[in-house]
């Protein structure tokens, strides 16, 4: 589904990723773990169009098409979801106005009728239901006035709702007490299926804990330097990134 | 510069002489359908405005906005037609006006009552509405002496020039639940408007009151309103200026609050090539209260000027302000905004709050708060922001998949709703309806 190759990317001219080569199959379910400062963001950004980064060397490509072409709006349509570490606050934005226009927006780009108004509310009770959300949240204005906690629910709620082929979520579990942590995760497994896959940028594993990844990688230098399955978060988790850092470089 | 300063006083003093020539015409042959009760204050207002003059270039008041297109298009306009015109024109207009129901609908067209246009006014025990052409002798003293004793040069040339206009009169411990609409229409005539409305609210008695402009063409409008609350009374005042990109727009109200009211405004400014716009609010009892509001929003060349004074003479008053503009190409706005604090009025509250969003790196805002205390036990808060729209909400909205375009629309019009949410708890119907005319805009805006 997803192929980076060779991906180099700086920001203010301060070079973040370099060489990065990472794919992701269809269905698939990878963690990204890492050090402060290894790239880890900014591999999300890059991925989701944000301005402010400058990809100076190879390639990736989204079902069969090339992303980095794109505007980050047109990878929202072609699917591409990403779930931010700090969701923004929007006052005079509407939730619900928000998803009907970005739903829309999309429709109208794959040539498909406005969705069905009826439908839609539907689909929005029964999202939010799922992440424990008031309806309430669902008129107010984004994010404005959420606990941390409920941004992070109001985030995979609207990844529910949008239902993206690739999401990819940016330390979704950070801020998170254990409860909110729950919902989150069974939010995200509730959405697992054989065609939508997820990277999942996190400095923790207890996130992995709800969520059993496929793949798990270290991310550091701008470079994955190791992968594995899940085991590999274990004893991340218990020995750090140093005996990593040290096989790679002495490998 | 100087030279153009100078222009602009010789052009605005010769526009006064057209006027003068045109008033003493007048004089001489006095028009039937002006009310006669009227001409001796017509006289005395045109004194005034010949003594006063057009503001000059260096006055610090008009420092930023400058009026010389306004005396011209009055000079030549009032050449041309001295009275307000009376063609039945004006139809087309009132199909764009907000679905309100059960409103009051008074409507007026350069300057003139409608009746054809407008609701009936049916006598109602407590709500008095008399346009001035229709008003007995009684009715017509209440009105002048309700009327603001120190005139401006505007409110003179405004009363020099007087035909007509609307008294809302509501009669102690009466609650007016029907909005009173009043709409003023310049329908493309040369023709320079001097719309007038003179609210009077009474011992605990509530109402609210639109005053609603709109116009085609190269309209002049020179609107003054007058508004005296009583003790213990509320007023709702919407000051809705929806005129063409191509007119010139100049209004005064003047209020006076008293002892225990509540006097809360909402102006918007969406129209326009120059608009200016003067509110000054006098707290004369204890515990009265203002609360102001105004949005603006402008492209092109066009200018937008709000001057705000708010007079606290009484202990426990309390003000607040919330100005937001919006301003894209080339346009200027201007907010100034004076508080001033007499002794005595220990303990008044006075907030304070001017925001502007700049859509283009060449629109300009000049805003400019001014305090004078007098006082020691006061509060007094105010702050004004500049900015652009926040690129992280932009990534934040395209990344869900809003195109670029919409995105910059939701966010503009995202900022206006603070001022527009004022409204939609009294009447969603017209908050609705300043929405669709701002998203008329917002295209070309954002």
């Amino acid at each position: 589904m997803l192929n980076i190759d060779n991906l180099h990317a700086t920001a203010a001219d301060t070079k973040i990723l370099k060489g990065l080569n990472l794919s992701i199959g269809t269905g698939e379910v990878h963690a990204i773990m890492g050090p402060n400062g290894s790239g880890k963001s900014t591999l999300a950004h890059v991925l989701a169009g944000r301005d402010g980064y400058e990809v100076t060397d190879g390639s990736v490509t989204f079902l069969d098409s090339e992303l980095l072409d794109m505007l980050p709006e047109e990878r929202a349509w072609h699917g591409i979801f990403l779930g931010f570490q700090y969701p923004i606050e929007i006052p005079g934005v509407n939730n619900t106005y928000l998803l009907k226009a970005a739903l829309n927006a999309r429709q109208k780009f794959h040539g498909e009728p406005e969705i069905d108004a009826a439908q839609f509310l539907r689909v929005i009770k029964d999202k939010a239901r799922l992440m424990q959300m008031e309806q309430s949240f669902l008129n107010r204005s984004v994010n404005e006035g959420f606990s941390g906690g409920e941004k992070k629910r109001n985030e995979i709620f609207q990844m529910a709702v949008l239902e993206p082929r690739l999401a990819i979520l940016d330390e979704t579990d950070s801020g998170l007490d254990i409860d909110a942590l729950k919902i989150v995760a069974a939010g995200i497994n509730a959405l697992r299926s054989e065609d939508r896959s997820f990277l999942i940028v996190t400095h923790y594993q207890r996130l992995l804990d709800y969520i059993e990844p496929d793949v798990v990688h270290v991310l550091a230098g701008g470079q994955i330097i190791k992968s594995g399955d899940k085991s590999l978060a274990l004893e991340l988790e218990a020995r750090g990134y140093d005996w990593v850092l040290e096989e790679t470089s002495s490998a | 510069m100087k030279k153009n300063i100078q222009d602009r006083d010789t052009r605005s003093a010769a526009a006064l002489t057209t006027i003068e020539a045109v008033f003493k015409k007048l004089q001489a042959e006095p028009a039937a359908d002006i009310p006669a009760w009227l001409q001796p204050t017509r006289e005395k207002a045109f004194a005034n405005f010949r003594e006063t003059g057009f503001p000059r270039a260096k006055d610090e008041d008009w420092k930023y906005t400058n009026l010389t297109s306004f005396a011209e298009r009055s000079a030549a306009y009032l050449s041309n037609q001295p009275l307000a015109a009376t063609n039945k024109t004006a139809g087309n207009f009132l199909t764009d006006l907000p679905e309100t129901e059960n409103e009051i609908r008074i409507v007026f067209v350069n300057g003139l009552h409608r009746p054809d246009l407008s609701t009936a006014i049916k006598p109602d025990s407590g709500l008095k509405l008399t346009p001035y052409s229709t008003a007995d002798s009684s009715t017509s003293e209440e009105i002048l002496h309700q009327q603001p004793a120190d005139p401006n040069v505007l409110i003179a040339l405004n009363t020099a020039f007087l035909a007509d206009g609307l008294a809302v009169q509501v009669a102690n411990d009466k609650k007016v639940e029907t909005p009173i609409h009043v709409v003023f229409i310049s329908d493309g005539q040369p023709c320079a408007t001097q719309p007038r409305l003179s609210i009077d609210i009474g011992f605990n008695a509530h109402a609210f009151v639109i005053q609603h402009h709109i116009s085609t063409g190269e309209s002049l409008t020179n609107a003054v309103t007058s508004i005296n609350c009583a003790e213990q009374s509320q007023l709702l005042f919407v000051r809705l200026q929806n005129e063409s990109d191509e007119s010139i727009h100049v209004a005064n109200q003047v209020v006076r609050v008293a002892t225990d009211s509540l006097f809360t405004s909402i102006g918007i400014d969406f129209g326009g090539q120059l608009a200016r716009n003067d509110l000054a609010v006098d707290l004369c009892g204890e515990q009265a209260r203002a609360n102001l509001y105004g949005l603006f929003m402008i492209n092109g060349q066009r200018h937008v000027d709000n001057h705000l004074q708010i007079d606290h003479h009484a202990a426990h008053t309390t003000s607040q302000e919330n100005y937001r503009g919006i301003l894209s190409d080339t346009a200027r706005g201007v907010f100034n905004g004076k508080i001033i604090v007499h002794a005595g009025a220990d303990g008044t509250d006075a907030q304070m709050s001017n925001r502007n969003l700049l859509l283009s790196e060449r629109a300009e805002i000049n805003t400019k708060p001014e305090l004078e205390i007098y006082t020691d036990d006061i509060k007094c808060a105010h702050g004004a922001t500049t900015g652009q729209l926040d690129m992280h909400a932009m990534f934040y909205l395209r990344a869900r998949g809003i195109p670029e375009a919409s995105a910059r629309m939701m966010l503009v019009s995202a900022f206006a709703q603070e001022i527009i949410d004022h409204l939609r708890s009294a009447t969603p119907a017209l908050a609705d309806y300043l929405n669709l005319q701002m998203n008329k805009q917002l295209p070309d805006i954002a």
